[in-house]
Protein backbone atom coordinates (compact mmCIF):
# COMPACT_ATOMS: atom_id res chain seq x y z
CA UNK A 1 0.00 0.00 0.00
CA UNK A 2 3.10 2.19 1.01
CA UNK A 3 4.65 1.37 -2.37
CA UNK A 4 1.43 2.11 -4.53
CA UNK A 5 0.70 5.21 -2.45
CA UNK A 6 4.49 6.25 -3.60
CA UNK A 7 4.19 5.64 -6.75
CA UNK A 8 0.96 7.58 -7.03
CA UNK A 9 2.20 10.51 -5.46
CA UNK A 10 5.61 10.28 -7.72
CA UNK A 11 3.54 10.23 -10.89
CA UNK A 12 1.06 13.66 -10.05
CA UNK A 13 4.63 15.27 -9.05
CA UNK A 14 6.65 14.52 -12.23
CA UNK A 15 3.24 13.66 -14.96
CA UNK A 16 2.61 15.09 -17.74
CA UNK A 17 0.31 18.09 -16.08
CA UNK A 18 3.52 18.78 -14.01
CA UNK A 19 6.47 19.05 -15.50
CA UNK A 20 7.01 22.24 -16.43
CA UNK A 21 6.25 23.28 -13.00
CA UNK A 22 9.29 21.09 -11.97
CA UNK A 23 11.63 22.40 -14.20
CA UNK A 24 10.36 26.36 -13.20
CA UNK A 25 10.96 25.60 -9.37
CA UNK A 26 14.32 24.13 -10.33
CA UNK A 27 15.02 26.68 -13.07
CA UNK A 28 14.51 29.96 -11.27
CA UNK A 29 16.88 29.39 -8.43
CA UNK A 30 19.65 28.27 -11.09
CA UNK A 31 18.92 31.47 -13.16
CA UNK A 32 18.95 33.78 -9.71
CA UNK A 33 22.19 32.22 -9.21
CA UNK A 34 23.83 32.93 -12.30
CA UNK A 35 22.33 36.40 -12.22
CA UNK A 36 23.60 37.48 -8.93
CA UNK A 37 26.93 35.77 -9.37
CA UNK A 38 27.57 37.65 -12.79
CA UNK A 39 26.19 41.42 -10.99
CA UNK A 40 28.95 40.48 -8.51
CA UNK A 41 32.38 42.03 -8.47
CA UNK A 42 35.86 40.40 -8.64
CA UNK A 43 33.89 37.18 -10.47
CA UNK A 44 32.29 36.60 -6.59
CA UNK A 45 35.78 35.76 -4.93
CA UNK A 46 35.22 38.72 -2.41
CA UNK A 47 35.69 37.30 1.00
CA UNK A 48 32.87 37.08 3.25
CA UNK A 49 32.00 35.06 6.65
CA UNK A 50 35.38 32.87 6.53
CA UNK A 51 34.43 31.75 2.46
CA UNK A 52 34.08 33.54 -1.13
CA UNK A 53 30.82 35.19 -2.08
CA UNK A 54 30.13 32.92 -5.04
CA UNK A 55 30.12 29.77 -2.25
CA UNK A 56 28.38 31.72 -0.04
CA UNK A 57 25.56 32.96 -2.52
CA UNK A 58 25.35 29.52 -3.68
CA UNK A 59 24.16 28.07 -0.79
CA UNK A 60 21.34 31.05 -0.12
CA UNK A 61 20.17 30.01 -3.50
CA UNK A 62 19.83 26.28 -2.95
CA UNK A 63 18.38 26.92 0.49
CA UNK A 64 15.96 29.47 -1.37
CA UNK A 65 15.24 26.92 -3.47
CA UNK A 66 14.60 23.92 -1.40
CA UNK A 67 12.33 26.32 0.75
CA UNK A 68 10.24 27.30 -1.83
CA UNK A 69 9.90 23.65 -3.14
CA UNK A 70 9.61 22.23 0.62
CA UNK A 71 6.71 24.47 0.90
CA UNK A 72 4.76 24.09 -2.23
CA UNK A 73 4.67 20.40 -2.24
CA UNK A 74 2.87 20.70 0.84
CA UNK A 75 1.08 23.78 0.48
CA UNK A 76 -0.39 24.30 -2.40
CA UNK A 77 -0.85 20.79 -3.87
CA UNK A 78 -2.09 19.53 -0.87
CA UNK A 79 -4.82 22.45 -0.12
CA UNK A 80 -5.97 21.60 -3.67
CA UNK A 81 -6.51 17.65 -2.68
CA UNK A 82 -7.94 18.42 0.46
CA UNK A 83 -10.36 21.28 -0.77
CA UNK A 84 -10.93 18.76 -3.81
CA UNK A 85 -12.12 15.85 -1.50
CA UNK A 86 -9.71 13.42 -2.49
CA UNK A 87 -8.29 13.32 0.49
CA UNK A 88 -11.37 12.71 2.13
CA UNK A 89 -12.31 10.14 -0.54
CA UNK A 90 -9.14 8.44 0.44
CA UNK A 91 -10.06 8.36 3.86
CA UNK A 92 -12.96 6.13 3.29
CA UNK A 93 -10.53 3.82 1.77
CA UNK A 94 -8.46 0.93 3.48
CA UNK A 95 -5.17 3.37 3.04
CA UNK A 96 -4.13 4.80 6.91
CA UNK A 97 -3.57 8.02 6.76
CA UNK A 98 -0.26 8.38 7.97
CA UNK A 99 1.05 6.36 4.70
CA UNK A 100 -0.37 8.90 2.54
CA UNK A 101 1.25 11.64 4.61
CA UNK A 102 4.65 9.69 4.45
CA UNK A 103 4.63 9.37 0.77
CA UNK A 104 4.05 13.02 0.38
CA UNK A 105 6.85 13.57 2.70
CA UNK A 106 8.76 11.45 0.72
CA UNK A 107 8.58 12.61 -2.25
CA UNK A 108 8.44 16.68 -0.72
CA UNK A 109 11.91 15.59 0.45
CA UNK A 110 12.94 14.15 -3.56
CA UNK A 111 12.16 17.59 -5.23
CA UNK A 112 14.57 19.48 -3.24
CA UNK A 113 17.06 17.14 -3.85
CA UNK A 114 16.86 17.47 -7.15
CA UNK A 115 17.34 20.63 -6.89
CA UNK A 116 20.55 20.90 -5.09
CA UNK A 117 22.28 18.42 -7.02
CA UNK A 118 21.34 20.19 -10.30
CA UNK A 119 22.77 23.49 -8.44
CA UNK A 120 25.56 22.10 -7.38
CA UNK A 121 26.59 20.51 -10.94
CA UNK A 122 25.90 23.79 -12.39
CA UNK A 123 28.03 25.89 -9.90
CA UNK A 124 30.88 23.30 -10.35
CA UNK A 125 30.98 23.13 -14.02
CA UNK A 126 29.26 26.82 -14.98
CA UNK A 127 31.39 28.52 -12.59
CA UNK A 128 33.77 26.68 -11.43
CA UNK A 129 33.17 26.55 -7.74
CA UNK A 130 35.52 24.13 -5.97
CA UNK A 131 34.98 22.57 -2.37
CA UNK A 132 36.13 19.20 -1.55
CA UNK A 133 34.00 16.18 -2.03
CA UNK A 134 33.86 16.14 1.95
CA UNK A 135 32.15 19.64 1.67
CA UNK A 136 29.80 18.81 -1.07
CA UNK A 137 28.25 16.15 0.38
CA UNK A 138 28.05 17.47 3.56
CA UNK A 139 26.46 20.76 2.04
CA UNK A 140 23.63 18.91 0.12
CA UNK A 141 22.98 16.52 3.56
CA UNK A 142 22.68 19.82 5.21
CA UNK A 143 20.43 21.66 3.07
CA UNK A 144 18.28 18.40 1.91
CA UNK A 145 17.90 17.76 5.69
CA UNK A 146 17.26 20.94 6.78
CA UNK A 147 14.39 21.02 4.43
CA UNK A 148 11.97 18.96 6.86
CA UNK A 149 10.64 21.79 8.91
CA UNK A 150 9.89 24.23 5.51
CA UNK A 151 7.74 20.62 4.72
CA UNK A 152 5.82 20.36 7.56
CA UNK A 153 5.28 24.41 7.67
CA UNK A 154 3.53 23.52 4.33
CA UNK A 155 1.12 21.12 5.48
CA UNK A 156 0.38 23.48 7.80
CA UNK A 157 -0.28 26.17 5.36
CA UNK A 158 -2.30 23.57 3.10
CA UNK A 159 -4.47 23.15 6.20
CA UNK A 160 -5.07 26.52 6.40
CA UNK A 161 -5.72 27.89 3.06
CA UNK A 162 -8.34 26.66 0.68
CA UNK A 163 -7.85 25.62 -3.13
CA UNK A 164 -8.19 29.07 -4.71
CA UNK A 165 -6.43 31.38 -2.68
CA UNK A 166 -3.60 28.59 -1.53
CA UNK A 167 -0.85 30.37 -4.53
CA UNK A 168 -0.57 33.53 -3.20
CA UNK A 169 -1.21 32.78 0.48
CA UNK A 170 1.92 30.48 0.07
CA UNK A 171 4.39 32.08 -2.18
CA UNK A 172 4.15 35.50 -0.55
CA UNK A 173 5.38 33.93 3.09
CA UNK A 174 8.51 32.20 1.01
CA UNK A 175 9.30 35.01 -0.01
CA UNK A 176 9.02 37.15 3.41
CA UNK A 177 10.66 34.73 5.53
CA UNK A 178 13.35 34.26 2.87
CA UNK A 179 14.09 37.84 2.46
CA UNK A 180 13.86 38.12 6.42
CA UNK A 181 16.14 35.16 7.10
CA UNK A 182 19.01 36.40 4.53
CA UNK A 183 18.31 34.44 1.82
CA UNK A 184 18.56 37.41 -0.81
CA UNK A 185 20.76 39.89 1.03
CA UNK A 186 23.32 38.70 3.76
CA UNK A 187 22.19 39.63 7.60
CA UNK A 188 25.57 40.99 8.50
CA UNK A 189 24.72 44.04 5.67
CA UNK A 190 21.15 44.43 7.73
CA UNK A 191 20.61 47.03 10.36
CA UNK A 192 20.33 44.74 14.07
CA UNK A 193 17.26 45.32 14.27
CA UNK A 194 16.50 42.90 10.94
CA UNK A 195 19.27 40.41 12.56
CA UNK A 196 17.72 40.11 15.81
CA UNK A 197 14.72 39.05 13.53
CA UNK A 198 16.69 36.86 11.16
CA UNK A 199 17.96 34.99 14.11
CA UNK A 200 14.27 33.72 14.59
CA UNK A 201 13.59 33.02 11.54
CA UNK A 202 13.86 29.35 9.93
CA UNK A 203 15.17 29.92 6.83
CA UNK A 204 18.53 32.01 8.93
CA UNK A 205 18.71 28.61 10.91
CA UNK A 206 18.83 26.38 8.09
CA UNK A 207 20.67 28.48 5.56
CA UNK A 208 23.54 29.33 8.73
CA UNK A 209 23.95 25.99 9.12
CA UNK A 210 25.54 25.16 5.34
CA UNK A 211 27.11 28.60 5.40
CA UNK A 212 29.13 27.64 8.52
CA UNK A 213 30.31 24.72 7.07
CA UNK A 214 32.24 26.44 3.92
CA UNK A 215 34.00 28.11 6.32
CA UNK A 216 34.69 25.08 8.12
CA UNK A 217 32.07 25.37 11.14
CA UNK A 218 29.98 22.67 12.23
CA UNK A 219 26.40 23.32 12.96
CA UNK A 220 25.43 25.17 15.96
CA UNK A 221 23.21 23.75 18.22
CA UNK A 222 21.01 26.28 18.11
CA UNK A 223 20.18 26.60 14.83
CA UNK A 224 19.38 23.04 14.60
CA UNK A 225 16.84 23.27 17.97
CA UNK A 226 15.30 26.40 16.64
CA UNK A 227 14.44 24.33 13.55
CA UNK A 228 13.82 21.28 15.68
CA UNK A 229 11.06 24.02 17.32
CA UNK A 230 9.16 24.96 14.13
CA UNK A 231 8.81 21.50 12.56
CA UNK A 232 7.00 20.35 16.13
CA UNK A 233 5.13 23.14 16.05
CA UNK A 234 4.20 23.04 12.41
CA UNK A 235 3.24 19.35 13.07
CA UNK A 236 1.17 20.23 15.76
CA UNK A 237 -0.56 22.71 14.01
CA UNK A 238 -1.17 20.20 10.88
CA UNK A 239 -2.33 17.62 13.47
CA UNK A 240 -4.97 20.05 15.23
CA UNK A 241 -6.30 21.69 12.05
CA UNK A 242 -6.64 17.77 10.49
CA UNK A 243 -8.53 16.78 13.74
CA UNK A 244 -10.59 20.03 12.59
CA UNK A 245 -11.36 18.76 9.23
CA UNK A 246 -12.58 15.50 10.67
CA UNK A 247 -15.51 17.19 12.54
CA UNK A 248 -16.91 18.38 9.74
CA UNK A 249 -19.55 16.81 7.53
CA UNK A 250 -18.59 18.74 4.45
CA UNK A 251 -15.62 20.53 3.78
CA UNK B 1 -30.63 -11.69 3.41
CA UNK B 2 -29.20 -10.08 6.73
CA UNK B 3 -29.18 -6.93 8.31
CA UNK B 4 -25.63 -4.46 6.91
CA UNK B 5 -26.00 -1.27 8.87
CA UNK B 6 -27.85 -1.09 12.07
CA UNK B 7 -27.58 2.56 13.58
CA UNK B 8 -29.47 3.68 16.90
CA UNK B 9 -30.09 6.28 18.70
CA UNK B 10 -27.66 8.69 17.07
CA UNK B 11 -27.25 11.82 17.71
CA UNK B 12 -24.85 14.94 17.03
CA UNK B 13 -25.15 18.77 16.91
CA UNK B 14 -22.79 21.46 15.43
CA UNK B 15 -22.41 23.79 18.45
CA UNK B 16 -25.55 24.31 19.01
CA UNK B 17 -27.08 23.31 15.95
CA UNK B 18 -28.90 19.52 16.21
CA UNK B 19 -28.12 17.75 13.20
CA UNK B 20 -29.34 14.35 14.24
CA UNK B 21 -31.91 13.57 17.43
CA UNK B 22 -31.62 10.05 17.87
CA UNK B 23 -32.07 8.66 14.89
CA UNK B 24 -32.09 4.83 14.52
CA UNK B 25 -33.10 2.45 11.50
CA UNK B 26 -31.26 -0.39 10.01
CA UNK B 27 -30.74 -1.44 6.33
CA UNK B 28 -31.05 -4.94 5.18
CA UNK B 29 -28.08 -6.67 2.25
CA UNK B 30 -28.75 -6.10 -1.22
CA UNK B 31 -31.25 -3.31 -0.88
CA UNK B 32 -31.00 -0.04 -2.88
CA UNK B 33 -32.07 2.72 0.44
CA UNK B 34 -32.92 6.05 -0.33
CA UNK B 35 -32.04 8.52 2.29
CA UNK B 36 -35.06 11.00 1.35
CA UNK B 37 -34.49 14.93 3.55
CA UNK B 38 -34.69 18.26 2.62
CA UNK B 39 -31.01 20.27 3.04
CA UNK B 40 -30.29 20.30 6.33
CA UNK B 41 -32.27 17.34 7.40
CA UNK B 42 -29.17 15.18 8.65
CA UNK B 43 -28.62 13.38 5.32
CA UNK B 44 -24.93 14.34 4.89
CA UNK B 45 -24.04 13.88 8.55
CA UNK B 46 -25.94 10.28 8.75
CA UNK B 47 -23.49 9.08 6.02
CA UNK B 48 -20.14 10.52 7.53
CA UNK B 49 -20.91 8.78 10.82
CA UNK B 50 -21.82 5.55 9.00
CA UNK B 51 -18.56 5.87 6.87
CA UNK B 52 -16.80 6.90 10.39
CA UNK B 53 -15.83 10.41 9.17
CA UNK B 54 -17.47 12.07 11.52
CA UNK B 55 -18.25 10.52 15.39
CA UNK B 56 -21.72 11.16 16.82
CA UNK B 57 -22.06 12.66 20.30
CA UNK B 58 -24.54 9.50 20.93
CA UNK B 59 -25.80 6.34 19.86
CA UNK B 60 -24.33 3.36 18.12
CA UNK B 61 -23.27 2.54 14.76
CA UNK B 62 -22.49 -1.27 13.71
CA UNK B 63 -21.63 -2.01 9.47
CA UNK B 64 -21.08 -5.69 8.83
CA UNK B 65 -20.67 -6.18 12.41
CA UNK B 66 -17.94 -3.86 13.55
CA UNK B 67 -17.76 -0.48 13.66
CA UNK B 68 -18.50 1.92 10.90
CA UNK B 69 -14.10 2.23 10.83
CA UNK B 70 -13.78 -1.15 10.59
CA UNK B 71 -15.88 -1.51 7.98
CA UNK B 72 -13.74 1.07 5.82
CA UNK B 73 -10.46 -0.42 7.04
CA UNK B 74 -11.48 -3.85 5.90
CA UNK B 75 -12.67 -2.44 2.37
CA UNK B 76 -16.51 -3.60 3.25
CA UNK B 77 -17.69 0.00 2.42
CA UNK B 78 -16.97 2.97 0.30
CA UNK B 79 -18.84 5.63 -1.10
CA UNK B 80 -19.20 9.34 -3.03
CA UNK B 81 -19.10 11.92 -0.84
CA UNK B 82 -20.45 15.83 -1.50
CA UNK B 83 -18.10 18.46 -1.43
CA UNK B 84 -18.65 22.25 -1.53
CA UNK B 85 -15.84 23.06 -4.56
CA UNK B 86 -16.76 19.88 -6.51
CA UNK B 87 -14.58 17.24 -6.46
CA UNK B 88 -11.48 17.77 -8.17
CA UNK B 89 -9.89 14.57 -9.17
CA UNK B 90 -6.18 14.53 -8.59
CA UNK B 91 -4.40 16.55 -11.20
CA UNK B 92 -1.46 15.58 -13.95
CA UNK B 93 -2.45 11.95 -14.13
CA UNK B 94 -4.52 9.74 -16.29
CA UNK B 95 -8.28 8.04 -15.58
CA UNK B 96 -6.54 4.38 -15.63
CA UNK B 97 -3.76 5.65 -13.19
CA UNK B 98 -6.04 7.15 -10.23
CA UNK B 99 -8.01 4.22 -10.62
CA UNK B 100 -5.17 1.83 -10.70
CA UNK B 101 -4.24 3.58 -7.38
CA UNK B 102 -7.62 2.90 -6.01
CA UNK B 103 -7.63 -0.39 -6.99
CA UNK B 104 -4.04 -1.21 -5.26
CA UNK B 105 -5.80 0.48 -1.75
CA UNK B 106 -8.33 -2.54 -1.59
CA UNK B 107 -8.02 -6.47 -0.95
CA UNK B 108 -10.31 -7.86 -3.51
CA UNK B 109 -10.55 -5.09 -6.19
CA UNK B 110 -12.84 -5.63 -9.13
CA UNK B 111 -10.48 -5.60 -12.40
CA UNK B 112 -10.13 -2.30 -13.60
CA UNK B 113 -11.68 -2.74 -17.26
CA UNK B 114 -14.88 -4.17 -15.53
CA UNK B 115 -14.88 -0.87 -13.13
CA UNK B 116 -14.36 1.34 -16.19
CA UNK B 117 -17.59 -1.08 -18.41
CA UNK B 118 -19.58 -0.52 -15.08
CA UNK B 119 -19.36 3.10 -14.83
CA UNK B 120 -19.19 4.09 -18.67
CA UNK B 121 -15.67 5.13 -19.02
CA UNK B 122 -14.03 2.68 -21.36
CA UNK B 123 -13.57 5.34 -23.74
CA UNK B 124 -12.65 7.42 -21.16
CA UNK B 125 -9.69 5.47 -19.47
CA UNK B 126 -6.34 7.10 -21.22
CA UNK B 127 -7.55 10.77 -21.07
CA UNK B 128 -5.92 13.04 -18.51
CA UNK B 129 -8.28 14.00 -15.38
CA UNK B 130 -7.68 17.55 -16.60
CA UNK B 131 -9.25 16.94 -20.02
CA UNK B 132 -12.35 15.67 -18.75
CA UNK B 133 -15.72 17.22 -18.40
CA UNK B 134 -18.09 17.47 -15.29
CA UNK B 135 -20.01 14.70 -16.32
CA UNK B 136 -16.99 12.47 -17.03
CA UNK B 137 -15.67 13.58 -13.38
CA UNK B 138 -18.98 12.43 -11.64
CA UNK B 139 -18.50 9.20 -13.73
CA UNK B 140 -14.66 8.71 -12.53
CA UNK B 141 -15.62 9.13 -9.00
CA UNK B 142 -18.43 6.81 -9.30
CA UNK B 143 -15.87 4.24 -10.95
CA UNK B 144 -13.47 5.24 -7.58
CA UNK B 145 -16.39 4.68 -5.46
CA UNK B 146 -16.97 0.75 -6.95
CA UNK B 147 -13.35 -0.77 -7.86
CA UNK B 148 -12.31 -1.62 -4.68
CA UNK B 149 -15.56 -3.81 -4.43
CA UNK B 150 -17.43 -3.09 -1.91
CA UNK B 151 -20.52 -4.68 -0.37
CA UNK B 152 -22.32 -1.38 0.37
CA UNK B 153 -21.80 1.89 -1.17
CA UNK B 154 -22.48 5.62 0.17
CA UNK B 155 -23.53 7.88 -2.28
CA UNK B 156 -24.47 11.28 -0.88
CA UNK B 157 -26.43 13.23 -3.51
CA UNK B 158 -24.98 11.86 -6.46
CA UNK B 159 -26.31 13.30 -9.44
CA UNK B 160 -26.00 17.05 -8.36
CA UNK B 161 -25.41 19.15 -11.16
CA UNK B 162 -25.98 16.33 -13.93
CA UNK B 163 -28.22 16.71 -16.77
CA UNK B 164 -31.59 14.61 -17.08
CA UNK B 165 -29.74 12.30 -19.71
CA UNK B 166 -26.47 11.73 -17.30
CA UNK B 167 -28.77 11.61 -14.24
CA UNK B 168 -30.93 8.47 -15.97
CA UNK B 169 -27.49 6.99 -17.26
CA UNK B 170 -26.14 7.30 -13.41
CA UNK B 171 -29.01 5.53 -11.75
CA UNK B 172 -28.42 2.73 -14.43
CA UNK B 173 -24.81 2.09 -13.77
CA UNK B 174 -25.51 2.19 -9.87
CA UNK B 175 -28.97 -0.25 -10.61
CA UNK B 176 -26.11 -2.64 -12.63
CA UNK B 177 -23.37 -2.15 -9.76
CA UNK B 178 -26.37 -3.26 -6.93
CA UNK B 179 -27.47 -6.56 -9.16
CA UNK B 180 -24.15 -7.74 -8.36
CA UNK B 181 -25.53 -8.52 -5.30
CA UNK B 182 -24.54 -5.07 -3.56
CA UNK B 183 -26.35 -2.73 -0.57
CA UNK B 184 -26.55 0.99 -1.72
CA UNK B 185 -27.63 3.71 0.37
CA UNK B 186 -28.08 7.08 -1.22
CA UNK B 187 -29.08 10.76 -0.05
CA UNK B 188 -31.67 12.59 -1.84
CA UNK B 189 -34.03 15.18 -2.73
CA UNK B 190 -35.53 14.51 -5.68
CA UNK B 191 -38.55 12.50 -5.46
CA UNK B 192 -38.42 10.90 -8.87
CA UNK B 193 -35.08 9.24 -7.72
CA UNK B 194 -36.52 7.66 -4.79
CA UNK B 195 -39.38 6.54 -7.20
CA UNK B 196 -37.27 5.33 -9.96
CA UNK B 197 -34.34 3.58 -7.88
CA UNK B 198 -35.13 2.75 -4.64
CA UNK B 199 -36.07 -0.24 -2.70
CA UNK B 200 -36.92 1.69 0.13
CA UNK B 201 -36.59 4.80 1.77
CA UNK B 202 -35.67 6.62 5.06
CA UNK B 203 -37.52 10.38 5.29
CA UNK B 204 -35.25 12.70 7.39
CA UNK B 205 -36.88 15.81 8.83
CA UNK B 206 -34.83 17.72 11.17
CA UNK B 207 -32.38 15.27 12.30
CA UNK B 208 -35.50 12.66 13.00
CA UNK B 209 -36.86 9.80 11.17
CA UNK B 210 -40.24 10.86 10.09
CA UNK B 211 -40.93 7.73 8.13
CA UNK B 212 -39.61 4.63 6.76
CA UNK B 213 -40.37 2.03 4.37
CA UNK B 214 -41.01 0.58 0.55
CA UNK B 215 -41.70 4.28 -1.63
CA UNK B 216 -45.46 2.47 -1.89
CA UNK B 217 -45.93 2.28 1.79
CA UNK B 218 -44.10 5.87 2.42
CA UNK B 219 -47.43 6.60 0.07
CA UNK B 220 -50.02 4.81 1.71
CA UNK B 221 -49.14 6.03 5.32
CA UNK B 222 -51.60 9.14 3.89
CA UNK B 223 -54.70 8.66 3.34
CA UNK B 224 -57.52 10.34 1.50
CA UNK B 225 -56.96 12.88 -1.79
CA UNK B 226 -54.77 15.37 -3.03
CA UNK B 227 -56.73 17.76 -4.63
CA UNK B 228 -54.77 20.70 -6.90
CA UNK B 229 -56.66 23.43 -8.59
CA UNK B 230 -56.48 27.46 -9.05
CA UNK B 231 -58.23 29.89 -7.21
CA UNK B 232 -58.20 33.86 -7.77
CA UNK B 233 -57.13 35.65 -5.13
CA UNK B 234 -60.76 37.22 -3.89
CA UNK B 235 -61.97 33.69 -3.12
CA UNK B 236 -59.31 32.37 -0.96
CA UNK B 237 -61.80 33.01 1.56
CA UNK B 238 -63.80 30.07 0.77
CA UNK B 239 -61.19 27.73 2.00
CA UNK B 240 -61.65 28.07 5.22
CA UNK B 241 -64.82 26.22 4.69
CA UNK B 242 -64.44 23.28 3.09
CA UNK B 243 -65.31 20.20 5.19
CA UNK B 244 -62.21 17.22 5.10
CA UNK B 245 -59.41 19.18 4.21
CA UNK B 246 -56.69 17.95 6.66
CA UNK B 247 -54.12 20.21 5.29
CA UNK B 248 -53.83 23.08 2.64
CA UNK B 249 -51.22 25.03 1.05
CA UNK B 250 -51.48 27.71 -1.02
CA UNK B 251 -48.73 29.53 -3.29
CA UNK B 252 -49.98 32.15 -5.39
CA UNK B 253 -53.27 30.90 -7.28
CA UNK B 254 -52.65 27.35 -7.12
CA UNK B 255 -54.18 25.13 -3.98
CA UNK B 256 -53.23 21.84 -2.89
CA UNK B 257 -55.59 20.58 -0.75
CA UNK B 258 -54.85 17.07 1.44
CA UNK B 259 -58.21 15.78 2.07
CA UNK B 260 -59.83 13.40 3.57
CA UNK B 261 -62.68 12.81 1.64
CA UNK B 262 -62.62 14.22 -1.85
CA UNK B 263 -65.87 13.42 -2.49
CA UNK B 264 -67.30 16.16 0.09
CA UNK B 265 -64.22 18.40 -0.44
CA UNK B 266 -65.34 19.06 -4.11
CA UNK B 267 -69.08 19.09 -3.54
CA UNK B 268 -68.69 22.08 -0.91
CA UNK B 269 -66.55 23.80 -3.44
CA UNK B 270 -68.89 23.36 -5.94
CA UNK B 271 -71.58 24.84 -4.25
CA UNK B 272 -69.50 27.87 -2.91
CA UNK B 273 -69.84 29.64 -5.94
CA UNK B 274 -65.70 29.82 -6.32
CA UNK B 275 -64.37 30.67 -9.97
CA UNK B 276 -62.05 27.90 -9.48
CA UNK B 277 -59.95 26.07 -12.40
CA UNK B 278 -57.76 23.55 -13.41
CA UNK B 279 -59.16 20.98 -11.15
CA UNK B 280 -56.77 17.71 -10.51
CA UNK B 281 -57.72 14.76 -8.47
CA UNK B 282 -55.28 12.16 -7.68
CA UNK B 283 -54.26 9.43 -5.25
CA UNK B 284 -51.16 11.14 -2.92
CA UNK B 285 -48.10 11.19 -4.78
CA UNK B 286 -44.48 10.42 -2.76
CA UNK B 287 -43.50 13.80 -3.00
CA UNK B 288 -47.24 14.68 -1.11
CA UNK B 289 -46.46 12.25 1.45
CA UNK B 290 -43.26 13.52 1.98
CA UNK B 291 -44.44 17.11 2.73
CA UNK B 292 -47.38 15.57 4.44
CA UNK B 293 -44.96 13.65 7.04
CA UNK B 294 -42.49 15.81 7.37
CA UNK B 295 -45.29 18.95 8.18
CA UNK B 296 -46.60 16.48 10.62
CA UNK B 297 -43.28 17.35 12.29
CA UNK B 298 -42.60 20.15 12.44
CA UNK B 299 -46.17 22.34 11.64
CA UNK B 300 -45.01 25.82 11.79
CA UNK B 301 -42.49 25.22 9.17
CA UNK B 302 -44.10 26.47 6.15
CA UNK B 303 -43.38 23.58 3.60
CA UNK B 304 -42.51 26.00 -0.26
CA UNK B 305 -43.35 23.82 -3.06
CA UNK B 306 -39.84 23.04 -4.50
Amino acid sequence: MFYSTLVFELKKQFGRGRRRYVLLGVGIPVLYYLVFINVAPHGGTTPVEGTIWRNYLLVSMTAFGSVFMGVSTGGIRFATERMSGWLRQLRITPLMPWVYFLAKIAVALLEPLMLIVVLFVVSHIAIGTSLSFTQWVQEALALWVGVIPFIAFGFALGFLVNGQNAGAVQNLPIFIISYLGGLFQPIFTMPSIMRTIAYAMPTYNYANIAWGLLAGKSPEIENILVLVGYTLTFILIAVVLYRRDHSRAII
Amino acid sequence: MGVVIEAKDLRKSYGNVVALNDVSFSIDDCSVVAMLGPNGAGKSTTINILLGLISQDNGHVSVYGVSSQQAVRKGYVSGMLQTTEGMKLPYGVSVKDVLAYMASLYPNPLPLDQAATLSGLSELITRYTHELSGGETQRVRFALSIVGNPKLLFLDEPTVGMDVDSRRRFWQTVRDFASRGKTVLFATHIMEEVENVADSVIVLHHGQVVGEGTPSQIKSSITGKVLRFRLPQEDLCILDSLPAVIHKQISNEQVVLHSSNADLTVRALCQSGAAFYDLEINAPSLEDAFLELTRQVSDNIRIVNR
